[in-house]
């Protein structure tokens, strides 16, 4: 299959996560346990990405060393700031610095 | 050349009148964070060897969230199946569910082309600007500000990837921009963490995700991700 076949279909599972509960189903008429789980889909994708980059493909517990510690900075400045901006900032030129060690 | 100059002049005009200014404003510091993301995944496309520049480029406003489109392009690029592609694209989207759930009373007294379409704005940061304006309970305001915002970041996201294709040739092989992806999502995450029921899906996603990181084409992501939503499917609630 093509790549903008593919690309279109990705596109289209989007969309119809997107309109899910907003158009096709009402929200409020979720059963309560999808709806706790949903509350927990956020933190959860997201905690996944950030632990396979950081693990960059080592099986069992490890991580990069550098990516962690500049990550480290990333979310100190997010915790404190709660700016997207500024974090990756601070995350991009941590890498930047601890890479030259 | 005095005669052409009123036309784009007036079309300007026209175009930030149209423009909600709350959106406008609320949307810019949004725009300047997913930059160097954006940049990122020009750089990427430039780089695959099965996916067309101009394909990665339209993957873009088609998908409209980067991370799904990321994992796309480049499980499609190390020849990941289809039903591989598409399921990390859902896995990494579902908590596009979770906003929209937050959202329907918002869209609830729309006209029915935006309560179709007008969703494929809907992502973390649009998500998180419109639920903090409580005004925009106005159906007519919420139209004006939502359109507004989604427009001009879809612009500055396809715009700044086109640039760094063109620009990626020339750009070095490896730059602190590399980190930006992962950097974005932990600034995306920490912040989340402040509320306590979200540590213990993040702690679990984490841990089995750095078990599983070895695992090829996303399953690891897909595995990871489930563990962390296992707790609350199973029924149990959180501390």
């Amino acid at each position: 299959m093509s790549a903008l076949l593919v690309l279109t279909a990705a596109a289209l599972v989007t969309w119809a996560l997107r309109v899910a509960f907003i158009t096709v189903v009402p929200a409020g008429r979720m059963p309560a346990r999808v709806q706790r789980a949903l509350d927990d889909v956020a933190p959860s994708v997201m905690a996944a990405i950030v632990a396979v980059q950081l693990a960059g493909g080592h099986a069992g517990i490890g991580i990069l060393p550098v990516e962690a510690g500049a990550a480290l900075i990333g979310g100190a400045v997010a915790w404190r700031t709660s700016n997207l901006g500024l974090s990756v900032l601070a995350g991009v030129v941590a890498y930047g610095l601890l890479g030259l060690l | 050349m005095s005669a052409v100059l009123p036309v784009p002049a007036a079309a300007t005009r026209r175009l930030a009148g149209a423009l909600d200014p709350d959106g406008v404003r609320d949307i810019l510091p949004i725009v300047v964070s997913v930059i160097p993301f954006a940049a990122v995944i020009g750089v990427t496309i430039a780089q695959l060897d099965t996916v067309p520049a101009w394909v990665g480029i339209l993957s873009g406003p088609l998908i409209y969230a980067g991370t799904a489109q990321l994992a796309a392009l480049t499980l499609f690029d190390s020849g990941a199946g289809v039903a591989a592609v598409l399921g990390a694209v859902a896995v990494i989207n579902a908590r596009l569910t979770m906003y929209g759930a937050a959202m329907e009373p918002l869209f609830r007294q729309q006209p029915a082309w935006f309560r179709w379409l007008a969703p494929h704005f809907l992502v973390d940061q649009t998500y998180a600007i419109a639920e903090a304006r409580p005004q925009l309970r106005d159906p007519r305001r919420f139209r004006r500000y939502w359109l507004t915002a989604g427009l001009v970041l879809g612009v500055a996201w396809t715009a700044t990837m086109a640039a760094a294709v063109l620009l990626g040739p020339v750009l070095p092989a490896a730059s602190p921009l590399d980190f930006a992806a992962t950097a974005t999502f932990v600034g995306l995450l920490v912040p989340r963490l402040r509320q306590r029921v979200a540590r213990r899906p993040a702690l679990i996603a984490a841990v089995v995700g750095l078990l599983v990181a070895s695992m090829p084409n996303g399953i690891g992501l897909l595995i990871a991700a489930a563990a962390g939503l296992m707790p609350a499917l199973l029924g149990r609630t959180s501390p």
